[in-house]
């Protein structure tokens, strides 16, 4: 590249002492030689500042000879006649010399202007487009392409998995695909030092700079180029340099991100935790201690309480020791739910049978509240855990009791829509406030209005931890004429198996003439 | 009522003998103090090892059991009962061990009771299995079953309902004397199978569910909400003892 411009600056140095000697051979009749010479001094500095030093000294030769040549007596020799023409020749080439230094210099010092602009440009960019990234690979991968795109090097990144071995975390594999490059990258990664072909290890064509940040090595840049000698010039290692320091500012601030995020995280499952061992401990402690009130006014005082009190008291001691056993119940499900320990055991049941043991098994809870049962005539069997499933109906209509006024029917309706099971249970109820829909079926949520009802928020969550592992889906919505319906979709899998019928008429009765 | 359970079933005249096999102490103490209440007497035994030795040398006339025991499970308990004797054995577990009921009741129990329950629960079920073992004891089948306004009269193969007769087909009829002849007893999924379609047939509960539901409509005034014809969901079925229907 450089030859070029110097092969360039002499063809201009040529070419313009050419036009100086034009113009003088044609002005020589009238004017005086001093002035022919102002005219190869404008050549030489023109020179001077197009091509810098090296042109002008040989333009100013170049003038000096020709000059001498054509124009100074005795012409057409390289003699000289009077001695102050030898002292144009020195101003000639001192002025040269002089401009043409001042002018190169000027020019290094715009070039070097322009690079630095160039570079602390490409340098934005790059933080720009880091900053943008969230994640060490979305990092990784914006530092590549951005390096190959600026400095016209290949480049790849690599991070430490956790059994000490590399992957590729963006770019091509390019030289990574070589053993003693892999190895360098290794070093790099475990010594932070740059490693790269011009410390002479044999075999190792890339030059791998870790990114260091601190002290850790969060990653290592490997740069190679089909010339490796390009990866060393100056101006380009400064660049690397550069870019692999922004990098690995960015990918630290991912890490402390990513901590900060974890932290997060913990302090949000201790939060929860929190709410769950006060919720436990409340909804445990409030049966025990009628339990135990209650007992213990029976065992001390049994004798002189009246018959109806001590009833009353055992009744006290059964209730709440039923409440008990449900929310301990409840735990237990929850627990095996969220350890993915629920195995479900898929047969093919009978809704009607389902839903009828659910209401059979909550009958005294009920206190006689009429429950609507309308299934469509030709519902076929359904793939259901009759066990989990008739946790969900009976979870559902309890929901359902628990939040809506006595005095309107809780209505569980079924039909089969496109292979899908649709059963729904409806209430006539407050309804839910806005934004509950999504949240009632989480853990420990009791809707905004149940405040004044016992229960710990867990029946809602059973009920989808068990629609979910039949490959449903439960949702609420608000009901037309207010209250709220529940939705369970579950997916039918195929036809149900088929019986041989019996046929018709075939009956068992021996009738006695 | 209490007069009538506290006789014994064989000898009709001395309180019935109550062995509990049970390792939880409240539980024993509440078990003793509601079954002398009622007036059986009562022995106990804290392990399973020695629940058989008991069972062996007093004679009981039916045996409380619980799942849970320290040294080996129930079920070897009730295996090793059944061994030798026919006493009834009522099964007491945890919920959500529908596994474990089936188990036990394979083996060979006659009944279970999931805990916590109460004491008439309980009772109930000790009825049910006493008389059941005094039945096959002593004289041989009626020839009407009678369960409230349900009436089946085997010699003649006719249900009815209040005088009513119920149209049933073969299976429905084998199904329904199967449970009436059990009444009040848990049958397990696989029993009914077996008994009601052959040996081929004891994985192949939807038979069972298709069935189970034409009797009900056949037979229950409200199929969705069964009072004859219970489901003891996760095991089988169970035929209540007293109904009342009119067609």
């Amino acid at each position: 590249m450089a030859r070029r411009e110097s092969a360039k600056g002499h063809a201009g140095a040529i070419a313009v002492v050419a036009g100086a000697t034009a113009i003088s051979a044609f002005l020589q009749d009238h004017s005086e030689l001093s002035d022919l010479t102002m005219l190869y001094l404008l050549g030489v500095v023109i020179i001077a500042i197009s091509f810098g030093r090296g042109p002008a000294i040989a333009a100013a030769l170049l003038s000096v000879a020709l000059f001498d040549f054509l124009f100074v007596p005795p012409r057409f020799t390289f003699r000289v006649s009077e001695a102050r023409y030898l002292v144009t020749f020195g101003v000639m080439l001192a002025v040269a010399v002089i401009t043409g230094t001042l002018t190169a210099r000027l020019r290094e010092q715009r070039e070097r202007a322009l690079l630095r602009e160039r570079r602390i440009a490409s340098l934005q960019r790059l933080s720009q487009d880091l900053a943008l990234r969230s994640g060490a690979a979305e990092v990784l991968e914006a530092a590549v392409s951005r390096i190959q795109e600026i400095l016209g090097i290949e480049a790849a990144a690599v991070l430490a998995n956790g059994q000490g071995a590399l992957t590729l975390a963006a770019g091509n594999p390019g030289i990574l695909t070589s053993e003693p490059d892999r190895a360098a990258a290794q070093l790099a990664l475990l010594h932070g030092r740059p490693i790269g072909f011009s410390q002479g290890v044999p075999g190792v064509r890339g030059m791998h700079m870790p990114l260091v940040a601190g002290t850790k090595v969060n990653a290592v840049l490997s740069l190679s180029a089909p010339d490796p000698q390009v990866l060393l010039d100056p101006e380009r290692m400064e660049m690397i340099r550069a870019f692999s320091n922004l990098t690995a500012l960015a990918l630290e601030r991912c890490r402390l991100a990513e901590d900060a995020r974890q932290i997060q995280t913990q302090v949000d499952a201790e939060r929860a935790r929190n709410a769950l061992l006060s919720s436990v401990s409340h909804d445990l402690r409030t049966p025990l201690a009628a339990i135990t009130g209650a007992a213990s006014a029976l065992r001390d005082d049994g004798a002189r309480i009246s018959e109806p009190a001590r009833r009353e008291l055992a009744d006290t001691i059964s209730e709440e020791a039923q409440r008990l056993n449900r929310f301990i119940g409840n735990l237990l499900d929850m627990t095996r739910l969220e350890s993915g320990n629920l195995r479900v055991k898929k047969e093919w049941h009978s809704l009607e049978e389902v839903v009828g043991a659910s209401l059979t098994r909550l009958g005294p809870e009920l206190s006689g509240r009429e429950v609507r049962v309308s299934l469509a005539a030709d519902l076929p069997l359904i793939p259901m855990d009759d066990v989990l499933f008739e946790q969900v109906v009976r979870n559902l209509v309890e929901n359902a009791h628990k939040y809506s006024s006595a005095g309107f029917p809780i209505e569980i309706s079924a039909t089969v829509d496109d292979e899908v099971l649709r059963l729904q249970v409806a209430d006539r109820g407050e309804g839910l406030a806005a934004g509950e829909e999504k949240h009632i079926f989480e853990k420990f949520y009791r809707g905004s209005r149940a405040a004044a009802r016992t229960g710990a928020g867990l029946g809602l969550s059973i009920c989808r931890g068990i629609v979910d592992a039949h490959g449903g889906t439960i949702v609420v919505a608000k009901r037309p004429g207010g209250g709220s319906v529940f939705t369970v979709n579950l997916p039918l899998e195929g036809a149900p198996p088929t019986i041989e019928r019996e046929d018709a008429g075939d009956s068992p009765e021996m009738e006695t003439a | 009522m209490a007069s009538r359970v506290a006789k014994d079933p064989v000898n009709g005249s001395t309180a019935a003998l109550v062995l509990v096999i049970e390792d939880e102490l409240g539980i024993r103490r509440f078990l003793r103090t509601g079954l002398e209440g009622q007036g059986y007497r009562c022995i106990e035994a804290g392990t399973g090892g020695e629940g058989v030795t008991q069972a062996a040398t007093r004679s009981p006339d039916v045996i409380l059991l619980d799942l849970g025991l320290p040294d080996f499970d129930g079920l070897t308990v009730v295996r090793r009962i059944r061994e030798w004797s026919g006493i009834p054995i009522i099964v007491l577990t945890a919920r959500g061990q529908e596994t474990d009921k089936i188990g036990a009741l394979d083996a060979g129990a006659d009944d279970y009771v999931t805990k916590p329950f109460s004491m008439p629960e309980l009772l109930a079920r000790m009825r049910v299995s006493l008389r059941h073992r005094s039945r096959s004891e002593s004289e041989p089948e009626a020839s009407v079953i009678e369960i409230g306004t349900l009436s089946i009269d085997l010699a003649r193969r006719r249900v009815s309902i209040g005088g009513a007769v119920v149209p049933l087909t073969r299976i429905e009829y084998r199904l329904l004397i199967t449970l009436a002849r059990h009444a009040g007893r848990v049958l397990t999924h696989e029993f009914l199978l077996r008994e009601v379609w052959g040996p081929s047939y004891t994985s192949q509960s939807h038979y069972l569910r298709v069935y189970m539901a034409q009797l009900r409509h056949k037979l229950e005034p409200d199929p969705g909400r069964p009072r004859l014809l219970m489901t003891e969901t996760g095991v089988g079925y169970r035929m209540s003892e007293s109904f009342n229907k009119t067609l």
